[in-house]
């Protein structure tokens, strides 16, 4: 019970306030928009040429209302937009009307569920165990390489990784596609050749991805463990001659876990909004080219949708971490 | 503070080197005041021309200077990320302060919106706000906007020093001798947090110009103000790079890299001046 | 026999920091010798230097801790080193099977995240190769022979008291019956009662295992209670050494004199008069004699010279121009 009002239902509050503020703002602010969303629709439709005589101009702008959820006073829209959100519904997509946001997004997110899921885990497990052991031994040569190596990566834009990568692989040495998910025609269904494929087209987003988040991990974790090697119980560990080994895995890095489980889970829900240039910039067919398409085509909805998925992916990703975290910190296991 | 710099440009190489460039790229900010062409205006050159003399960094398919139009960049994209560090101070001190001065239910309160300002993904939502804002960013609007996103971590790390601080004895001292509130933070807190917030600063600046860049490739800010990010995005979609005008992207992107790695290093720098062990030391060494 | 020689021990804490270098003479020219089965006292204020000289015995040496000068020898009848001269890698063999080590405060010492059966099984598996129950069968039996239940095996360090916690750290030094056990300040965080407890256990351990303790703090009751011989530091220097009921009796050096006077006697309800100021910093030692500014009895020489320590009687040896008045800083021993 204790456990339960102490460590779990701060964390539940938390949990409900980020979705809470999240979705109020997604819902307020296209509502600050200038351009009427329906009248850009009505437009787009006249401009086909299809002649609608005003009558049914009125009745398609009631019928877009109803749809887009902009019937009724502010309060009464914010309600229905609640509704909606339990439904899982996020309305059709402006630009490829009448389709369901839902559908466009359900088709994207397994491609980038897959790149960034990998991504994220492969960075943080070589950043963290290469930051710890350069960490521990800091006093050596490689240790300090690597250390500097990390350094000039951290800052930059994945992006900017990723066009460095683009130039280098696609115009000096060609050996990957630079551009798509699977190559055209081929049809999902799983199958070896697909699959090699995927991976042939994935290697660059996801190397590019790789690079830069294994050097955001590995500087953290340097700086926790340099914190952790002046421990007493790293002291008296080496006191008592236990072996180097030990303590970099069962000491240092064991402990200097705990913090960057927190950020694994924040970036863990990051999948959601997708690595948005990267798949850009490899046409890569994922969440964030979505959302880039979304964007040009000013597709609001759709931009909607994805914001608040990832609000709500990446709320749900730091709660489940919260919970399960107790299992990797004895002391909140058992306070 | 001349002397600090002093002491930490000899013995910091991190901070030296980021000094140094920041420093060169300032002077380029400052170059853009004596532009011979209006950054705006295109057409005032020939287009696609290589480097050479005339032009030092080459011309774009816009018929503009390559060199000249990055000193506007430069200058905007500090200018912008200047704004958005000012504001993102003023809102994540004032947020760390009275939580962690105060404590109790208002600092429970303050660091659960905190919190969920560093959860909730900004990128998403930043999109959503300037494809509703679209043209209406120019750089002091994105600057203000990004200054009011980019506080919570910081307020977060100006908190838990604060914690640390309330702990300390001078702070019973301070209450018990009858000082204010308010100047019991300006006299005994600020000069401990002062450094703290420099390193940050440095951060959100970063933070800042990345943002910048990225809502300016997805085409999302003024795009005929120079900036770095709009640089990029006209190279990008000018197709520079199929079409061998290498000089054209290039150029922001390594402006790019070097104005990260600088402020980067900056703030690492600074971090380890203040990292309390060696700054025990030193102010030991001092009284001596 | 002596087991344990120093000479001319001198460990500083040497560091550059932003260009401003500075020394912490920490040991600062130490002579000891220590017997068989003998219990040692070092006493002193905090920041006379003694945590580092148990480090310095124990061979822990890390910048910025270095040693300047000076020879650390252990002769164990089958060994016989220098644990100065001693590679990262011998030296850390020798540590738990010839010396262990019994920490200040067991409340950090033990990693937070693993049960106290892994911390046994990484210290034991260290120096020797275990079957696989061979080792948990060891512990338990060493656990109830000190008196400690076998529970704690599988407890995590934040569930124990601070008392059993400091007897799991003194399980654990004594358990591969090391030749030389360090102890520091092995009872301060403690409160009183459980102090008595963990000096008892001690105590009893030394009676069975026949190894050398040499225990380090600042409480002298504590020394009066365990010790066969004491040594006094002061600024990194032993000024003061002897056996216990001889320097509880004749004290020669002031500062043995104020330490001992800290000390309350049952019946006695006299003003304690405790030494007026605070050691000087080690970073900037005056010069002459270090206690020379909170001497009551002060001379003009002290000011310049350093008294050498020089046997008076019988094993009791002092550094005090008080004492040796015809000191010519001649031979030492």
């Amino acid at each position: 019970m204790t456990f339960f009002k102490r460590y779990l239902l701060p964390r539940i509050i938390q949990y409900l306030v980020v979705i809470f503020i999240g979705t109020t703002v997604v819902f307020v602010v296209p509502r600050l928009m200038p351009t009427d969303p329906i009248q850009q629709t009505i437009e787009r439709v006249t401009m086909q040429g299809t002649y609608i005589d005003p009558d049914a101009v009125e009745e398609l702008k009631e019928t877009l209302k109803e749809l887009y959820g902009l019937k009724g006073t502010l309060f009464e829209q914010y309600a229905i937009f609640w509704k909606r959100l339990f439904r899982g519904d996020f309305g059709p997509s402006f630009a490829q009307f009448p389709t369901p946001v839902m559908e466009l997004i359900s088709i994207s997110l397994p491609w980038t569920t897959i790149l960034l899921l990998l991504t994220t885990l492969l960075s943080w497990v070589i950043g963290n165990i290469l930051g710890g052991l350069a960490g521990y031994f800091s006093h050596y040569r490689w240790a300090r390489i690597l250390e500097g190596i990390a350094m000039f990566i951290r800052p930059i834009p994945y992006y900017i990784v990723a066009l460095g990568l683009l130039i280098l692989f696609a115009f000096i040495f060609p050996i990957f596609p630079v551009v798509g998910g699977a190559s055209i025609g081929s049809e999902f269904k799983l199958s070896w050749n697909l699959i090699i494929d995927i991976i042939e087209h994935a290697f660059l987003p996801a190397l590019s991805l790789i690079i830069v988040g294994t050097s955001t991990w590995f500087i953290t974790m340097r700086l926790i463990v340099s914190n952790i090697v002046t421990e007493d119980y790293v002291s008296y560990a080496q006191s008592g001659g236990v072996s180097n080994k030990e303590i970099v895995f069962h000491y240092v890095i064991r402990n200097g876990l705990l913090p960057q489980i927190t950020g694994l889970a924040l970036s863990l829900g990051q999948i959601f909004s997708g690595a948005l240039i990267t798949e850009q910039v490899f046409s890569y067919p994922g969440i964030g080219t979505l959302l880039y398409r979304s964007i040009s085509t000013g597709d609001y909805n759709l931009m909607m949708g994805i914001t608040i998925l990832s609000i709500i992916g990446i709320a749900t990703g730091v709660l489940i971490i919260d919970i399960v975290y107790p299992l990797f910190d004895p002391r909140i296991r058992y306070e | 503070m001349f002397s600090t710099i002093k002491t930490l440009f000899k013995y910091n190489k991190k901070f030296a080197f980021g000094f140094t460039v920041i420093s060169i790229l300032v002077f380029l900010a400052i170059l853009s005041f004596f532009s011979p062409y209006d950054p705006k205006v295109w057409n005032l050159t020939p287009r696609d021309l290589p480097p050479s003399i005339q032009h030092p960094l080459g011309t774009t398919s816009m018929g503009q200077d390559v060199f000249w139009l990055a000193t506007y960049a430069i200058k905007n994209s500090l200018f912008l990320s200047i704004i958005s560090m000012f504001i993102s101070r003023i809102i994540a001190i004032a947020v760390g302060l009275v939580a962690g001065y105060k404590g109790g239910s208002l600092d429970r309160i303050l660091m659960t919106l905190n919190d969920s300002f560093v959860i909730i993904p900004l990128l998403p939502i930043l999109i959503l706000i300037a494809s509703v804002l679209k043209g209406g960013l120019n750089i002091v609007n994105l600057g203000i906007l990004l200054g009011f996103f980019g506080w919570a971590w910081d307020a977060r790390v100006i908190r838990s020093q604060i914690l640390s601080l309330r702990e300390r004895e001078f702070t019973y001292t301070a209450r018990l001798s009858g000082m204010k509130t308010s100047s019991i933070i300006l006299k005994e807190y600020l000069p401990f947090i002062v450094p703290l917030i420099m390193a940050t600063a440095m951060n959100n600046m970063l933070w800042a110009i990345g943002m910048e860049v990225t809502l300016a490739i997805l085409g999302l800010s003024s795009l005929e103000i120079p900036t770095l990010g709009t640089m990029i995005h006209w190279s990008v979609n000018s197709q520079s790079l199929l079409l061998g005008i290498w000089w054209w992207i290039l150029t922001p992107v390594i402006i790019c890299i070097f104005l990260f790695i600088s402020l980067y290093m900056l703030s690492v720098s600074i971090s380890e001046f203040l990292d309390p062990r060696s700054r025990l030391k030193r102010i030991e060494v001092m009284k001596e | 026999m002596s087991v344990l020689k120093v000479k001319d021990l001198k460990s500083y804490y040497i560091s550059e920091v932003f260009g401003i270098k500075r020394t912490v003479r920490a040991v600062d020219g130490v002579y000891m010798e220590i017997n068989r089965d003998e219990v040692f006292g070092i006493a002193g204020e905090s920041g006379c230097g003694k945590s580092t000289l148990i480090k310095t015995l124990l061979g822990m040496i890390k910048p910025p801790l270095t040693i300047v000068d000076g020879e650390i020898y252990y002769d164990f009848g089958d060994k016989k080193f220098n644990i100065l001269s001693l590679n990262p890698d011998e030296s850390r063999k020798i540590r738990w099977e010839y010396i262990s080590y019994i920490p200040q405060s067991s409340m950090s010492v033990l990693n937070p995240v693993r049960r106290i059966r892994d911390t046994f099984k990484s210290f034991l598996g260290a120096h020797k190769k275990f079957e696989k129950d061979e080792l948990e069968g060891l512990v338990k039996e060493h656990l109830s022979a000190l008196g400690l239940p076998t529970e704690v095996l599988n407890a995590y360090p934040h569930q124990l008291s601070g008392g059993m916690r400091q007897r799991v750290t003194i399980a654990l030094a004594s358990i591969l019956k090391p030749k030389v056990i360090l102890a520091d300040e092995p009872s301060t965080a403690l409160d009183v009662v459980v102090q008595r407890g963990v000096i008892q256990l001690l105590r009893n351990i030394q009676e069975e295992q026949k190894n050398i303790i040499i225990i380090v703090t600042h409480d002298m009751g504590i020394h009066a209670n365990i010790c066969d011989r004491i040594a006094i530091m002061y600024a990194g220097k032993i000024i003061e050494e002897a056996r216990t009921d001889e320097i509880f009796k004749h004290p020669l050096h002031p500062y043995t004199t104020y330490l001992i006077g800290s000390l309350p006697k049952i019946g006695d309800k006299s003003y304690r008069v405790s030494a007026p100021g605070s050691p000087p910093p080690l970073s900037n030692l005056p010069n002459g004699c270090s206690f020379h500014p909170r001497c009551p009895y002060v001379m003009e020489k002290c000011k310049k010279e350093f008294p050498s320590l020089l046997n008076v009687e019988d094993e009791h040896r002092v550094a005090c121009f008080l004492v040796n008045k015809e000191d010519d800083n001649g031979a030492r021993d």
